[in-house]
């Protein structure tokens, strides 16, 4: 199911919020939320609600015994943290990366092997992680050890964040799952939050999909110069709209639910003045996962300079892979990687020196990594990396500087580009935040039934980080 | 605060209710299409279930009776004509309204595609081809002036797969024609504007040696003719918008006639505002169609097959254009110069290409059609 969706909308949502208010007692209501995400999650895909559930319950039994163990047996605590986390990254490996193995072994081997007939379950990326760092958690005693299963899966299964994050580490709502208070003010923030990021999705995301879709994807011949840079711009704008849209729509049902302390995931990540500054406003749980479980357990920065590097190149590289079992992905994490790597032992002084040209090259570089973060048809990476870089000449035939279709497109959208460019900023916030509160309330209604009328219409409303 | 939310909750439950208490639409006059109202599961409720049948199922049926959705997708459309925001992908989903004429009809939507370009569709026109081949080698034996063979194709080198097979292979593609300046279509639709109709009839007539009898663009379409209900919602919204639209309306005169599968169409008709039948919509068409989506200005006829006839033409010459929706906007060039002018939208209309050009003494047969896949590549080969 998705947020965007008349079922959610009209009728999971209000059914499942009436059966929690009407329930007085936190310890019931976090049975109705338990029981409202396993139907979120088992909509589309009922099969693999068994796998989450055994997915929890081997995290949950884990950390029972790693709590128990931890102060006499500690080597058996740490087999056990080793051996959990291995478990939900066999699972995860299994299901996201199995195909993508045999495809490589085949290729590299030349042998035959068939492919299984697996499907990825939609949020497997989430949960996993959700449950490795819970384990990690309870071994380094950063939080209580939760004894209650039900419970447990409450926290992994929670339908705002369940499918396409933030991702929630247990110690941020670990006290809030057990005692929330439900204000008015809390639930009216939420309801304000998701109308906002219900808007964003709908109404920005989807258009600059459906430009880009046009250009790239769907495109029944070579892409342009001009327009091939015009589609990266609007899936540029798409990615984020579409993925800082769900968190927005998690954090404000989150609130609505009582939890006032879902992490934010994203900072205007298109204000960055270098990509460094880009990682920490985007995605920002993801990166503080790879930072606190992966960066930091190898030696981070306080290593030698070699080591350094090394560090980097795994932990981006593993970002690039988590985003999907294709060479573009790792080659995206590692684009990133590079970059970084050469940003802080070069250029660090002078772009904090240089804001301007820190911006352009920030957003450029953004820019390009969309191209190759999307490029997941075969010959597709070289394809955009020689249209975007080189006008097709390495590569291809050379492209056009702008064909005719093309054209269509940019002519029609280039009013988006300056919305695009206004929403990724923080004017439009800073203004309506100014404004009175029933003018805001006016503004929310409008917004909400101008995204309910988009919410209809649309045929085209898929969700970017839910493939993830 | 409590306003805000009573006012949200209170939406949520109207639309919700509307469910419970409003009897189901069965059909929507804007789309043009049967709404869901029910389910029907291939197997038992249970099976449903598990396969996610049922959740798609319920999906659809709320997705179709939502509360107001005809009002709903206009506002949505009025919306995005307002910010300038285009969405390929749903605003070709329903109709427009008269005064929503911001349109950005997709023809990137491989479904109606599908529809509307079948295999069978290349199948028969290839088909044509060989027979227009082998009649070409007969030809001085049954259709007397028949000479040419013309492919105009907006794309790709499709053109070259039939046209090779003609007597005389002539392939223009309107990409190399045309200057920037005159795109061949407006806001992505696909259709060309009819100033690149006219580059493109200025090229076959040539060809035909008939370049001496090319008139003035302002001989066939009429700019101060203009009528704000005929022709492109899409192209009056640019001109709203102070950007180049095609405006112009076809210039009949006296002493032309048209027929639409054997009646006589009124002209004044041509002037009448017409239903858009969008892209999601094709498949409620009947044969017979041809350009009822209008997205220039062209000739508007519910009918795959008309022909204009006209008793002042310069020459005693019959010329039959076979094609798609391309051939609604060009024919109007042709009848100035052409005793008559006939066009099968071969989509629709499977005539036996052979006899109706015995039938009506045709002289040229120029197929004119748009290509914009590689897939159709692969049906033309497949076909060949």
């Amino acid at each position: 199911m998705v947020f965007t969706s008349n079922v959610f909308m009209f009728l999971f949502f209000p059914i499942c919020i009436a059966l929690y208010y009407l329930i007085p007692s936190i310890k019931w209501k976090n049975y109705v939320l338990l029981v409202a995400s396993l139907v979120f999650y088992a909509w589309g895909e009922p099969a693999y609600i068994i796998l989450l559930i055994l997915t929890t319950l081997s995290g949950y039994v884990h950390s029972i015994y790693i709590s128990k163990s931890i102060e006499s047996k500690p080597k058996l605590a740490k087999y056990l943290v080793f051996q959990s986390v291995g478990i939900s990254l066999l699972i995860l490996g299994y299901f996201k990366y199995a195909n993508f193995l045999i495809d490589n072994v085949n290729l590299v081997l030349n042998t035959n092997i068939s492919e299984l007939d697996v499907g990825l379950p939609i949020g497997i990326s989430f949960y996993t992680f959700q449950i490795a760092s819970y384990i990690i958690d309870v071994y380094r005693r950063e939080v209580k050890v939760e004894r209650n299963f039900m419970t447990m899966t409450m926290y992994v299964a929670m339908f705002p964040q369940l499918i396409a994050g933030p991702i929630v580490r247990y110690q941020e709502i670990a006290e809030e799952v057990h005692d929330r208070v439900h204000s008015v003010t809390l639930f009216s923030q939420g309801i304000e939050r998701f109308i906002l990021g219900f808007a964003k999705k709908l109404i920005l995301a989807n258009t600059a999909g459906a430009v880009y879709n046009s250009i790239w994807i769907t495109n029944g011949h070579d892409v342009s110069f001009i327009g091939g840079w015009f589609g990266v711009i609007m899936y540029t704008f798409q990615i984020y709209f579409d993925f800082s849209a769900y968190s927005d729509m998690a954090i404000g049902l989150s609130n609505m639910f009582g939890f006032n302390s879902f992490p934010e995931n994203f900072n205007y990540p298109y204000l960055a003045t270098s990509i460094s500054d880009f990682w920490r406003r985007w995605h920002m749980t993801l990166g503080r996962f790879f930072k606190d479980y992966v960066y930091f357990p190898l030696g981070g920065n306080r290593v030698s300079q070699a080591k350094w590097i090394r560090n980097m190149f795994i932990v981006w590289g593993l970002t690039g892979f988590w985003h999907g079992s294709q060479w573009n992905f790792i080659i995206w994490g590692l684009y990133f990687g590079v970059i970084l790597t050469v940003e802080k032992l070069y250029l660090t002084s002078f772009l904090e020196k240089h804001k301007i040209f820190s911006r352009i090259y920030s957003l450029v570089l953004i820019t390009l990594s969309w191209a190759i973060f999307d490029a997941t048809l075969s010959g597709d990476l070289s394809y955009r990396l020689s249209l975007l870089l080189t006008g097709g000449y390495i590569t291809n035939e050379p492209a056009q500087l702008l064909t005719l279709y093309d054209y269509s497109f940019v002519i029609q959208n280039i009013f988006f580009v300056f919305i695009g460019v206004m929403f990724s900023t923080k004017l439009p916030i800073t203004q309506y935040n100014k404004l009175p509160e029933w003018i805001k309330t006016i503004i929310l209604i409008i917004m909400f039934v101008v995204a309910t009328s988009f919410m209809t219409a649309s045929t085209f409303n898929p969700f970017i980080y839910f493939r993830f | 605060m409590k306003i805000r939310i009573t006012i949200f909750f209170t939406m949520i439950i109207l639309i919700s209710g509307s469910y419970v208490i409003n009897d189901f639409n069965e059909v929507s006059n804007q789309e043009n299409r049967t709404l869901k109202t029910s389910f029907e599961f291939q197997d038992d409720f249970k099976t449903a279930v598990l396969d996610g049948e049922f959740q798609d199922q319920l999906e659809e049926i709320m997705s179709d009776q939502i509360l107001g959705r005809a009002n709903q997708m206009e506002l949505q459309s009025r919306i995005s004509n307002i910010f300038g925001l285009h969405n390929t992908f749903t605003d070709g989903q329903y109709k427009y309204n008269e005064q929503t004429i911001l349109t950005l009809e997709s023809y990137l939507d491989t479904s109606f595609l599908t529809d509307m370009y079948t295999q069978d569709y290349f199948n028969q026109v290839t088909e044509i081809t060989n027979n227009i081949e082998e009649a070409g080698a007969d030809f001085s034996i049954y259709y007397g002036n028949l000479e040419n063979y013309y492919c105009i194709i907006q794309y790709q080198d499709v053109c070259s797969n039939i046209s090779a097979q003609s007597i005389n292979e002539n392939f223009y593609n309107a990409n190399e024609i045309l200057d920037n300046d005159e795109y061949a279509f407006v806001g992505g639709d696909h259709h060309f504007t009819m100033e690149a109709q006219y580059e493109m009839f200025k090229e076959i007539m040539k060809n035909l040696d008939l370049g001496n009898y090319i008139l003035s663009f302002d001989n066939y379409y009429d700019k101060s003719n203009s009528k704000d209900v005929v022709g492109s919602r899409e192209s009056l919204a640019k001109n709203k918008f102070g950007m180049r639209g095609v405006e112009y309306a076809p210039v009949f005169d006296n002493g032309m006639t048209m027929y639409e599968n054997g009646q006589e169409y009124d002209v004044d008709e041509l002037y009448e505002f017409k239903d858009t039948i969008t892209s999601a919509d094709r498949n409620y068409l009947t044969p017979g169609y041809c350009g009822e989506n209008a997205n220039e200005r062209r000739i508007e006829t519910d009918s795959g097959q008309f022909y204009m006839k006209n008793d002042k033409a310069a020459l005693d010459e019959r010329v039959l254009l076979i094609g798609d929706s391309q051939i609604c906007g060009v024919a109007p060039f042709f009848y100035k110069t052409f005793e008559q002018v006939h066009t099968m939208d071969y989509r629709y209309q499977k005539i036996d290409v052979e006899q109706y050009v015995r039938d009506n003494d045709i002289d040229h047969v120029i197929y004119y059609g748009t290509k914009p896949f590689d897939t159709f590549d692969v049906w033309f080969e497949e076909a060949k």
